[in-house]
């Protein structure tokens, strides 16, 4: 049995003003609960295309595209966590708002829907407490108050722009395993941007690889790792520098 | 390049294309004052006083008959050259301080800051009034006002430029290098510093050219007989309604050369960005 | 066996508590030392203090065993080179790359007025980079571009100690294999003694022979690269290996 397409999007172009075409010609769909990897070096286009789906492409970009996917339920996270959120308000009151606007309970229900919230991605309790700032919490905090905000808005896809590039690497672990965990339990599909191909193995079912603003090649990851296609794959693969599987 | 960034670009490049090609002209005139001046400004022609503009004098008289392109053009020579003269040193210093403080910061940004917020103070047409008085009318008073004052604008720009420049990593390599700070600040702050300073000096040029003209109005500033624009507006003015050009046309002369000026600095700043 | 650079006892910050601990390193003459650590164990402040940029509270930075003061001549500078992590803030954008080169090569007497151009035009092919590099300025050039010009330019002085402070973290994945490859052959040509600091566990395998690990200001484990990896001696050092994402091939 198929899963359904939660998202698809068909020959999707997006221009910048000098009229160059940034992303070529794009084509995927992607189905409940599916994991895919979109990988690319910079300048590929797959933060574009990211922000196109979600409808917050920055000025000056025009799209255009033979078919979409009409206002799909997306959720995104981006790759600076503590940019990401307003630096003077509390960050418990910022989870709050987020909770009362989308999904339309009073102050009291949204305070208590926020703390299950922590309680899910093992944020500290003593948030809703105190007025903890932004700058206050690590890099690997603010971002997973940034995936419950995300999750509050009940996404069908979550949107994952690079949310790990800018953390540690043990921090980074325990944020691919906080994902995949949540994936597991509440369902969504995730798009998950990245230029490290073995991060995007880690947590990804399938993979897109993106060139100079074109999919290049597509399939599940095993495949795409034991036999890629296309030599630009080969030289991604390659350039990823292996570190000894732990024996014992 | 793309065909909107070449109309960009050409834009840009106009305005400062445009600025040059005002301030050349005006400046080559002057410069040529003595060539191409048929009339000497200072030799008055009674028989030929109050004359409109046309024919053998192209600005026409003045109530002396002394004529008023070559008066126009004597006094550029003045006023151009007291306003370029007056800036050096302001802007030498202005830029050196800056530099240091936005360099070394701590103790030596605080000393220059503390200069910079005494000198602040000083409202600048009165010290030009003080000054003349104890000095007596003339350049001189504008020159000594303007060396106190003037620096601040340039040691803010050169500050402004230096200070973030004093993390970055290519500054720590020249420190790995061995250069000496003085080195490092003359060769390779300040050409970063100079491109922000030059665009400055150019809308300071044309308020500073507004400040001489107008002591020169006032009758503190550039001294009669020496022609001035400044001086030469006062004296048409009550010649306003019978001859308007006594006044308007040396009026005219110094907004065209700030608008040179202006078109100069916008281009500058447009083309270094 | 020589050390060109041994820490010992270093204690250095930038406030009223210190960053780095008690810090002792030695790095031995022609071997590349990786230096890895997490954000704030603090990585950056020691090639600071390696390189004489920021002094250290307590302990002491000898070179081939001799103590390096506050000021350093300028023969100690030569020494001891950088190569930063930002490629776009490693060069000063108003000058052209040729003066930059040149500069450094003359002020230490690594060219003379006679050979300087030469040696430059030699240099950047070394580096693989186009052929009119000297004449143009920084931000016409890749951030790759930019880190490899960097790297010219702190080997042009020919130092004795190379610190890399993260040079390929800002950088793709493709462009940073071949800065690598680079450096491994520059290291094999010129018998560079390095250190390599960073976040990175993949790279440091590819280029390193010692592992040096951070945390919270010291140094808790520090030995062969190949043992490092195969049985890390600390239980975050084992931590920092298990979490690099597999590729699983």
């Amino acid at each position: 049995m198929e899963r359904e397409v939660v998202l698809a999007v068909r020959g999707l172009n997006l221009y910048n003003r000098d009229g160059e075409r940034l992303v070529k010609d794009l084509s995927f769909s992607l189905r409940a609960g599916e994991t895919l990897g979109l990988v690319g070096e910079s300048g590929s286009g797959k933060t574009l295309t990211l922000r196109s789906l979600i409808g917050l492409l920055p000025e000056g970009i025009r799209e255009t595209h033979e078919a979409r996917t009409d206002n799909p339920n997306c959720a995104m996270i981006f790759q600076n966590p503590q940019s990401a959120l307003d630096p003077l308000c509390p960050v418990f009151r910022q989870l709050c708002e987020v909770i009362a606007a989308r999904q339309g309970v009073g102050r009291a229900e949204a305070r208590a829907r926020a703390l299950r919230l922590l309680r899910r991605l093992s944020l500290p309790e003593s948030l809703a407490r105190e007025d903890r700032l932004p700058g206050s919490l690590s890099g690997g905090q603010c971002q997973r108050l940034l995936i419950a905000m995300a999750l509050s808005c009940e996404p069908e896809v979550l949107l994952c722009d690079e949310p790990t590039t800018a953390l540690d690497v043990t921090v980074q672990k325990k944020t691919l395993d906080l994902i995949r965990a949540l994936q597991a339990e509440l369902g969504f599909a995730v798009i998950f941007v990245t230029h490290n191909l073995a991060v995007a193995a880690q947590l990804c079912q399938s993979l897109a690889v993106m060139r100079q603003g074109r999919i290049i090649e597509r399939g599940p990851t095993e495949q795409i790792l034991t036999s890629p296609r296309e030599p630009y794959t080969e030289t991604l693969i390659g350039a990823v520098l292996p570190v000894p599987e732990r024996r014992g | 390049m793309k065909r909107k960034d070449r109309s960009r670009t050409r834009g840009r490049r106009l305005t400062l294309c445009v600025g040059l090609a005002m301030m050349g002209v005006l400046v080559l005139l002057a410069l040529l004052a003595p060539v191409v001046c048929r009339y000497d400004p200072l030799a008055q022609d009674l028989y030929a006083f109050l004359q409109p503009p046309g024919g053998d004098h192209p600005f026409g008289t003045d109530q002396l008959g002394r004529d008023m392109f070559s008066r126009v053009l004597y006094a550029a020579r003045v006023d151009l050259s007291v306003m370029a003269l007056a800036e050096i040193i302001p802007f030498a210093t202005g830029v050196f301080l800056g530099m240091l403080s936005g360099y070394f910061g701590g103790r030596t940004e605080w000393l220059v800051t503390l200069a910079a917020d005494t000198f602040i103070a000083f409202p600048y047409y009165l010290l030009v009034i003080v000054v003349a008085f104890v000095t007596g009318a003339g350049v001189q008073g504008i020159f000594i006002t303007f060396m106190l004052v003037g620096w601040l604008v340039y040691a803010r720009v050169a500050r402004g430029v230096a200070a973030p420049l004093r993390a970055s990593e290519w500054v720590a390599s020249a420190k790995l290098m061995g250069y000496s700070d003085l080195r490092i600040i003359a060769t390779q702050i300040f050409p970063n510093v100079l491109p922000q300073a030059v665009v400055v000096l150019m809308t300071d040029m044309a308020g500073l050219l507004a400040v001489i003209v107008t002591l020169g109005y006032l009758g503190i500033g550039v001294a009669p007989p020496t022609p001035d624009w400044g001086t030469m507006i006062a004296e048409g003015q009550g010649f306003m309604t019978s001859a308007w050009w006594l006044s308007v046309i040396p009026g005219l002369t110094v907004v065209y050369a700030g608008i040179a000026l202006s078109c100069i600095g916008d281009g500058l700043a447009d083309l270094w960005r | 066996m020589d050390a060109v650079l041994t820490l010992r006892g270093i204690r250095a910050g930038y406030g009223a508590e210190p960053v780095l601990k008690d810090v002792d390193l030695t790095v031995p003459a022609g071997g590349i030392v990786g230096l890895v650590g997490e954000s704030g164990s603090g990585k950056s402040t020691l090639a600071r203090v390696v390189t004489g940029l920021l002094q250290p509270e307590a302990g002491e930075v000898l070179l081939h065993g001799r103590p390096l003061g506050p000021r350093r001549d300028r023969e100690t500078c030569r020494k001891i080179q950088m190569v930063f992590q930002n490629p776009e803030g490693s060069l000063n954008p108003r000058h052209r790359i040729g003066r930059t080169l040149s500069e450094a090569m003359l002020f230490h007497g690594t060219a003379t007025r006679d050979n300087v151009r030469a040696k430059c035009r030699a240099l950047i092919e070394r580096m693989a980079l186009p052929a009119d590099t000297l004449d143009r300025f920084p931000k016409s050039f890749s951030g790759g571009q930019k880190q490899r010009i960097a790297l010219a330019r702190a080997l042009s002085v020919e130092p004795e100690l190379l610190v890399a402070d993260e040079p390929t973290s800002a950088l793709d994945v493709a462009v940073q294999l071949k800065m690598l490859e680079l450096i491994r052959s520059l290291r094999a040509e010129r018998n560079l003694t390095m250190l390599f600091i960073s976040h990175d566990l993949g790279v440091i395998r590819y280029l390193c022979d010692e592992v040096a690990v951070m945390q919270a200001g010291r140094i808790v484990e520090h030995g062969e690269a190949a043992r490092f990896f195969e049985r890390p001696a600390t239980a975050y050092g084992q931590t920092l290996l298990d979490s690099v994402p597999r590729i699983g091939l």
